[in-house]
């Protein structure tokens, strides 16, 4: 177990480029670097594992500045994108192929790879060549592979991307598994957030060669802290903010663009807040005319049902307010079954889910 | 294996079509082989005058002849074995530059390696000459070498074509392995060298066999820069340096030739056993 410090890792790679980016991993963590394609993310796991050596920064293993070192002499496990299993290989002799590079004893590689493939369920597997395997009996075979070793830190490039959509489910949470049970610090890059959210303790977004925000995954999914990064995580009701209200201890009046006011809780935001975020979840949906009032203390803005877009368990609805402004609102199918098109509703919501989101461009606080 | 996109069912209308083009394909392969089949036809037809005698017998039954195949065979093994394994000790370390790093002009470097295999070759030859005749560093290379006019030329003359043949056909080999299997075998603790010996080089294998024969029988076949650069001394003249294309060409020009088509046949043997191994190790691409 080993901590990974980056500090002010810098590098220009055409057409992607890494800005000052600064991070820490604590040692055991399960750590994912999020973003989208082309965002930097391999670059900067790349860095880590050694193939790529920043223009400026510098990366420590533990007390251990690497920055410098060939992969060679890192001793971390990486498993690439494609899981890159030696095709000439059978599972045995990719498993084996470090201990070997190590000169490791002949029955100590035997007790290692039986153990390996006995915990990750692929002792059936040791004779067969890669070529004849699944994308998740790859994923292991090579998870075995960099696990042999016994590396401190193991880094992980898109583990899941080959990985059928059925059971992804089942595998991120066996990789979880199998990063408790072995201690070692990971280092997971990946473009799907939902995919995080299983496996992560703490999650960072990485965009344009920028780390954006870095948090727990309830963090990044309830609080974003900027555009970028709400996004991402697919948010909806994102509005732009014509005038907000200095921060104290109150709620904050914020005026949207479209004239819409809101009570917001600013008490968690510090920077300049460019957007109002409310995520369709948190909005509750009140016939208009009804008599069911709206909570003390909530916003509410008026407006009508536009149309509904079934989700399988959840409904999204989408409404349009007096402003023309659409919002959405997520609802059990079964509950959103009794809206119409057409039909007048009430959005109603808490000022504490009213969440601010920081101009661009503003210096990151990990 | 990849499926072959060769479409078997017959579509309507699609027939005609078909056999149209390949008329073409069919009369061209016919030619080829009409060609490549004339030279046997004439070794193994009768001389005119009802002696019974072939060129085939003329030549196995005439000593010095046989003799002078033999020594010219055995001369151009040698020089193109030489010539293609030393193309593959430069070819390896060059075509894996240019497989696997970017490089400051790489469209000039790109170029000035085609340039000896587009290079007409009795040009390639003449430069040769020049180089190592006419200016400083080649004439002081010729006076530690000794190549011009020389042996030791045919392997220089060789070397200039099929290394660049190598690099091509070596780089081709290399792009088919994932760059990625060196990075994790760098994980797992090889060095950059052992990465390579170890992981890619047996991933390219057949591939880089392939080159190499596919060089090999392109040197063997090489003629003007060897004719002009080593000169076409004949056999049986101590320090020969007439290879197979050179004395067929000897032999033609000075009237002998049954002798002429007897190495003619020997070439296109050795041409058609190579490209069978060729395809057996699935070879592709670049066979000019």
């Amino acid at each position: 177990m080993v901590t990974i410090r980056v500090n002010d890792l810098s590098l220009a790679l055409p057409p992607f480029h890494l800005r000052e980016v600064t991070l820490e991993v604590a040692a055991g963590e399960y750590f994912v670097l999020l973003g989208p394609t082309g965002a930097g993310k391999t670059v900067l796991l790349e860095c880590l594992v050694g193939l790529l050596r920043p223009d400026a920064g510098k990366v420590f293993l533990g007390d251990r500045d690497v920055t410098r070192l060939a992969p060679e002499h890192r001793g971390v496990g990486y498993l690439p994108q494609d899981y890159a299993l030696f095709p000439n290989m059978t599972v045995r002799r990719n498993i084996a192929f470090g201990l070997k590079v190590r000169g490791a004893p002949g029955d100590r590689i035997r007790r290692k790879v039986a153990e390996l493939a006995d915990q990750l369920n692929i002792a059936h597997l040791l004779d067969r060549l890669p070529l004849k395997l699944s994308g998740g009996e790859k994923q292991r075979a090579g998870l075995a592979r960099a696990l042999a070793v016994e590396p401190p830190v193991l880094l992980l490039d898109e583990p899941l991307a080959a990985v059928d959509e059925r059971s992804r489910d089942r595998i991120a949470g066996d990789l979880r598994e199998l990063q408790q049970s072995t201690g070692v610090t990971v280092v997971h890059v990946s473009h799907n957030f939902e995919e995080t959210l299983a496996v992560a303790d703490r999650i960072g977004v990485v965009n344009q060669g920028r780390l954006e925000q870095v948090g727990t995954p309830e963090d990044i999914f309830e609080r974003p802290a900027r555009l970028a990064v709400a996004e991402f995580t697919r948010a909806k009701n994102i509005f732009p903010i014509a005038e907000a209200a200095p921060a104290s201890g109150e709620l904050a009046r914020i005026a949207l663009a479209d004239g819409t006011v809101l009570r917001a809780d600013r008490s968690a935001n510090r920077g300049e807040p460019a957007h109002a975020m409310v995520r369709p979840e948190h909005v509750r949906l009140l016939p208009a005319a009804g008599n069911q009032p709206v909570p003390a203390g909530h916003n509410e803005v008026k407006a009508a049902v536009r149309r509904l877009v079934p989700k399988g368990a959840l409904t999204g609805i989408e409404c349009a307010a007096e402003s023309g402004t659409a919002w959405f609102v997520l609802l059990p199918t079964r509950e959103a079954r009794r809206w119409q098109p057409g039909v007048p509703a009430l959005l109603s919501f808490s000022p504490e889910d009213v969440h601010l989101l920081e101009r661009e461009g503003l210096p990151q606080r990990v | 294996m990849s499926e072959s996109p060769t479409h078997h069912g017959h579509r309507g209308g699609d027939l005609t079509f078909r056999a149209i083009l390949s008329t073409l394909l069919f009369a061209y392969v016919g030619f080829v082989l009409a060609v490549v089949l004339a030279d046997v036809y004439w070794l193994a037809k009768p001389a005119a005058g009802g002696s019974g005698e072939t060129g085939f017998s003329r030549v196995l039954g005439n000593e010095d002849a046989f003799s002078e195949i033999l020594a010219t065979l055995r001369l151009s093994l040698v020089t193109s074995l030489i010539t293609s394994a030393a193309a593959m000790v430069v070819a390896i370390p060059s075509a894996y530059v240019l497989s696997r790093y970017r490089m400051p002009f790489a469209t000039v470097i790109d170029t000035l390696i085609d340039l000896p295999i587009v290079m007409p070759p009795l040009i390639a030859g003449l430069s040769l000459l020049i180089f190592f005749n006419q200016t400083a560093p080649g004439t002081a290379l010729n006076d530690l070498l000794d190549v011009v006019y020389t042996r030791r030329g045919i392997i220089v003359a060789q070397f200039f074509i099929s290394s660049a043949f190598c690099i091509r056909a070596v780089k081709a080999a290399l792009d088919q392995v994932n760059p990625r299997f060196e990075d994790v075998a760098r994980s797992l603790g090889c060095g950059k060298v052992r990465a390579f010996v170890q992981v890619t080089l047996p991933l390219a294998k057949t591939g880089l066999m392939a080159g190499w024969i596919m060089t090999w029988a392109r040197t063997l076949g090489e003629f003007a820069p060897v004719m002009i650069f080593a000169g076409a001394r004949p056999w049986p003249q101590e320090d020969f340096t007439a290879v197979l294309p050179v004395a067929a060409f000897l032999n033609l020009s000075s009237g002998h030739v049954e002798m002429s088509i007897a190495i003619t046949v020997l070439m296109i043997a050795i041409a058609a056993v190579t490209l069978i191994l060729f395809k057996k190790l699935g070879g592709k691409g670049y066979l000019w």
